[in-house]
């Protein structure tokens, strides 16, 4: 018996070894008598990766007695990751975050330092930041986030198409739907849709409310604690949507958004909505590109010219021991040098401006940050604006409606009992 | 008068009977082999297609998705190998092997206790070890996270190894106990009669006479293991120990991914695999498991 | 049996045990947190008792989520255990052998595929206008059956569901012939000799003997099809809407969209409810580990 225990004693320790052996101690600041910094994004897929490299290693020659430890991770696991070391108090010191809903969460559970006075204090570096990109990270007048990419979502379409029928970007809605008949008339794929992904609909969603909603109520709605979602303009947005179904290309909820570009910039499609940030992602086409915001609504009670699209940036922990130096690095980070250097090796809008000239940028290119800093007002992505259990609930609602499995005013209908539930935790 | 007819028609009856049975056969065999055959299509097709559109580009895979590729893209796979695969290779061999054993090792340990002992709460202890089939990993996460932080073992290949056994002890000791089940008696009292231990006897006969289990289990660990996302990504920090699964993570974004390279990625990340599937095929020879009583 | 000494198998049990506890304290930490609502981002958990086991038993998606799983669960046993059985029946018998280890090769390398390739194929099989699926119904002027298999909420469930069939019968397959390899000929042997043909083999010989097999195969079945959660998150995401909801990608949902964590755990626990159940049900069924007469 004894014999037994001590090998079976003796097989757990050695294996146990084995595999510690392989491991790595993390190291400390101690260690090292430098100051070490964790830095969190979401791209470990190139170009993004080796720019984030080049930009911590060049800040670490300017400051030789900072370190900075890289952590990438891809989207999804992303917000899975950055839920787990937030939700267990070991939050990394520098972070990527969405704007707006995504950033108010670590606002709300006191997770993200508050970075007003910074701002204030190096008004040289924040004065040259686009204005309108901060206000996504501004929550209750503090700023909490510093923007790095600007983003804006436009209708693109093939030109060499268009010119063959006469046709020209549409103004207003009515237009819109002229176009589109016009070229399904001419066989062609309309407006290629891939909606397997709910975030693909809520941009179409969100967009449409900006159109039909009064400005006032939509902002009471968005609100958890107030929101209700009962004016009829919701109802209303899902309809336009659904007039465009006709002109979508068939079962848009098989195909993936990936999918759906591929046949726009394969020409089989004449036109797309996407981000402006995808125009490097089209690629060489064999025609020429061109865009044009959603366009205003006749009937709609809302904003009409707004467009709709929101910065990504980086937000700092409020557990962070080198708040300092970690808002060098961002400031650093948002530096025009480092704003030009973006734009040119990863084609992503730097929220620097001027940043964006003709040796780094196509002119499409230049034409969409154009867009982006003429636009009198930005409008979030709405799946990044409310709670997300009101945003599951909606655009579960509006995947099935594009099935023609529910009527707009059932997919409301859910809104409001998600909205409702809401309400009633948020009064706690 | 009848007897001698008899005599002459039973041969033909006999021979009638004979070639019906004969011809039922044959066709029996033949539809089995078709329905093999078609099973064989079903499987095998899907996979070609993997291999095949790993060396097309990403849009060919969309606009051109079942021919041959236009051209053959091996960069794909050079690709793939410098910046997906390379450094994370030896990360995977060691967790995976580590695993492998620790759980088999385990397991076994623990289905000769439970087969081979009469005890109180049996059956409890059964389901218990069944514990880790009864959730998925992902709703572990938290939770666990947090564990392994206490240990002191996050950002280390333990932080992989312990959890992948731990989840996968409930099926191993399973499957093996099976196979100890269907071991004879006469074996071990034969054993016990030559003075042998519990655990001599385990290791000296019941673990020879498991083999093809064994290498099933060693299997069946291992693609699981190899394969494992999510706590690969969240357990571990560092990259310079990370694994192929989330290695490869570099090819995919929401807005764009690289297919092609993906697959390619991928093909190479199932080939050790395969090949270790392929070598395990010949302990399957019959035979082995039986006549040793003698 | 053999009973030398009481300790003896719960020392071999020992070494299980330790490393269970890393499944275990996960489970316990879910049945507690069932009864707590809270984010990750705020630290205050909120003591809500049995709400949210109330609130989960008047949620239609709930149902929803748990009669997908209920149908992964019929057609795997269909195709898995049943399918896995006559596939291994058949590259066992003596007339097919000889080509047994070329089919059973390639019957289990879906295996070995890591879900993310198998999905994108997939996704391209059943796509509405290039997939092979459409195209083939096509030829064979079955037209009118063709659908956007993975973006119809009626057929989406079980357009997921043939995906993991399509993975998991080689697995099943595999088992058994392990399995059955152990069976003595003699047995088949005598049972020719007596005039019994290949069907009659099969139910009193093959069947009787992979009893235990049987019982893991079910188990692995079973459980498996109520924790499912790699194939309907990556093909379809549970859409379209909830059509193809199952309870595991519910749950993944409410915890990392949603951030209710409280009710995650509380759909996690229901799955640990029923996957014992069946546990205990199959093992009183099998009467496993008694020897057969």
């Amino acid at each position: 018996m004894k014999k037994t225990n001590l090998i079976l004693a003796s097989l757990l320790s050695c294996s146990l070894m084995l595999g510690g052996c392989a491991g790595k101690q993390t190291s400390s600041d101690s260690d090292t008598g430098k100051i070490t910094l964790t830095f969190f994004h979401r791209w470990p897929k190139e170009p993004e990766k080796s720019y984030f490299e080049e930009v911590v290693k060049e800040f670490k020659k300017q400051h030789p007695d900072v370190d900075i430890k890289t952590e990438a991770v891809l989207n999804d696991s992303y917000k899975d990751k950055i839920k787990v070391m937030t939700g267990t108090n070991t939050p990394p010191d520098v972070y990527f975050s969405w704007s707006d809903e995504f950033a108010r969460q670590f606002v709300r559970g006191n997770k993200a330092l508050d970075l007003t006075s910074y701002y204030k204090k190096d008004s040289a570096w924040s004065s040259k930041l686009v204005q309108s990109q901060i206000k996504p990270y501004t929550v209750n007048k503090k700023i909490y986030g510093v923007p790095v990419t600007m983003d804006g979502k436009m209708f693109f379409y093939n030109k060499d198409i268009f010119d063959k029928l006469g046709l020209k970007a549409p103004t207003n809605w009515n237009e819109l739907l002229n176009v589109l008949s016009v070229l399904k008339k001419k066989h062609y794929t309309a407006l290629e849709f891939g909606s397997q992904d709910t975030w693909t609909i809520s941009h179409y969603v969100g967009t449409l409310n900006q159109r039909m909603v009064k400005p006032d109520v939509l902002s009471k709605d968005y609100n958890s604690k107030t929101g209700t979602f009962t004016d009829k303009g919701y109802v209303k947005a899902l309809e336009k949507l659904e007039e465009l179904v006709p002109y979508f290309n068939k079962n848009t909820n098989s195909i993936d958004h990936e999918y759906a570009r591929q046949q726009f910039s394969n020409g089989k499609a004449a036109m797309f909505y996407a981000e402006t940030a995808e125009i490097k992602l089209f690629g060489p086409t064999k025609f020429k590109i061109g865009m044009f915001n959603f366009p205003k609504v006749e009937d709609g009670k809302g904003n009409a010219t707004n467009l709709t699209g929101s910065p990504e940036g980086f937000m700092i922990s409020s557990k962070t021991k080198h708040p300092k130096e970690a808002m060098e690095f961002l400031e650093f980070l948002t530096s025009k040098q480092m704003g030009e250097k973006l734009v040119k090796e990863v084609g992503k809008y730097s929220a620097v401006n001027d940043t964006a000239n003709s040796s780094n940028s196509t002119p499409e290119q230049l034409e969409a940050v154009d867009n982006i800093l003429q636009a009198k007002e930005m409008a979030p992505w709405f799946d990044m604006a409310i709670d997300a259990r009101i945003a599951d609930a909606y655009l579960t609602g509006a995947q099935l409606m594009l099935n023609g499995d529910k009527t707009p005013k059932e997919v409301m209908k859910d809104v409001q009992k998600a909205a409702a539930s809401v309400r009633a935790e948020s009064k706690k | 008068m009848q007897m001698p007819k008899t005599n002459v028609t039973l041969p033909n009856v006999v021979n009638t009977a004979t070639k019906e049975r004969k011809k039922k056969r044959y066709t029996g065999v033949t539809i089995v082999y078709v329905g093999l055959i078609v099973y064989f299509i079903v499987i095998a097709y899907p996979l070609l297609w993997m291999i095949i559109s790993s060396f097309k580009s990403t849009e060919e895979i969309f606009t051109h998705s079942w021919s041959m590729p236009h051209t053959w893209l091996i960069e794909n796979y050079v690709t793939a190998w410098k910046s997906g695969i390379s450094s994370y290779f030896l990360n995977s061999v060691i967790v995976t092997g580590a695993s492998c054993f620790l759980t088999v090792l385990v397991s076994a340990l623990g289905a000769y206790g439970l087969s081979r002992f009469e005890f109180q709460g049996k059956a409890f202890v059964l389901i218990i070890c069944l514990g880790g089939l009864m959730l998925s990993p992902q709703v572990s996460l938290i939770p666990l996270y947090s564990i392994i932080q206490k240990l002191g073992i996050y950002n280390t290949h333990l932080a992989l190894i312990l959890p992948y056994v731990a989840y996968r002890i409930p099926l191993t000791i399973l499957l093996i106990r099976a196979y100890f089940l269907s071991i004879p008696k006469e074996l071990e009292e034969a054993a016990r009669l030559d003075g042998c231990t519990s655990l001599g006897i385990l290791f000296r006969i019941f673990i020879p006479m498991s083999t093809p289990i064994l290498l099933t289990t060693t299997i069946l660990t291992a693609y699981y293991t190899w394969n494992e996302f999510m706590f690969a990504i969240i357990f571990i920090d560092d990259d310079s120990l990370r694994t192929i699964p989330a290695g490869l993570m570099q090819f995919r974004d929401a807005l764009q991914t690289d297919w092609g390279v993906l697959l390619a990625g991928l093909t190479i990340s199932a080939a050790p695999i395969v090949m270790l599937f392929l070598f395990m095929q010949k302990y399957f020879i019959r035979g082995i498991a039986n006549g040793s009583v003698k | 049996m053999l009973k030398r000494n009481k300790l003896t198998p719960y020392l071999y049990l020992l070494p299980a045990f330790a490393f269970l506890l890393l499944v275990y304290i996960p489970i316990f930490q879910n049945i507690w947190d069932s009864l707590y609502e809270w984010s990750t981002f705020s630290p205050d958990k909120v003591f809500v008792g049995i709400d949210n086991y109330v609130h989960l038993f008047k949620d239609p998606v709930f149902y929803q989520a748990l009669k997908n799983n209920i149908l992964y669960a019929v057609i795997s046993i269909i195709f898995q255990v049943g399918g896995g059985l006559i596939v291994a029946a058949v590259l066992e018998d003596k007339l097919i052998r000889r080509f047994s280890p070329f089919f059973r090769t390639v019957y289990f390398l879906p295996v070995v595929v890591s879900m993310t390739v198998i999905a994108l194929l997939f996704t391209f099989f059943y796509n509405p206008e290039v997939g092979l699926l459409n195209q083939m119904l096509k030829m064979i002027g079955l037209d009118s059956l063709a659908k956007p298999w993975l973006g119809d909420s009626n057929t989406a469930i079980y357009a997921v569901i043939a995906v993991s069939q399509w993975q998991s019968i080689g697995y099943i397959a595999m088992l058994y012939i392990v399995a059955i390899q152990k069976i003595s000929p003699e047995l088949y042997e005598a049972a020719e000799i007596d005039g019994a043909n290949k069907f009659k083999m099969f139910f009193h010989i093959t069947v009787p003997q992979t009893k235990e097999m049987t019982f893991v195969a079910v188990i692995l079945t079973l459980t498996g099809a109520f924790t499912v959660f790699n194939e309907p998150y990556i093909l379809t995401g549970g859409g379209p809407g909830t059509s193809s909801e199952v309870l595991s990608t519910y749950l993944y949902k409410a915890a990392f969209s949603k951030d209710m964590m409280g009710y995650a755990s509380s759909i996690a626990t229901v799955i640990l409810i029923i996957t014992l159940l069946i546990s205990l049900v199959q093992m009183k069924a099998f009467k496993t580990g008694k020897e057969d007469a």
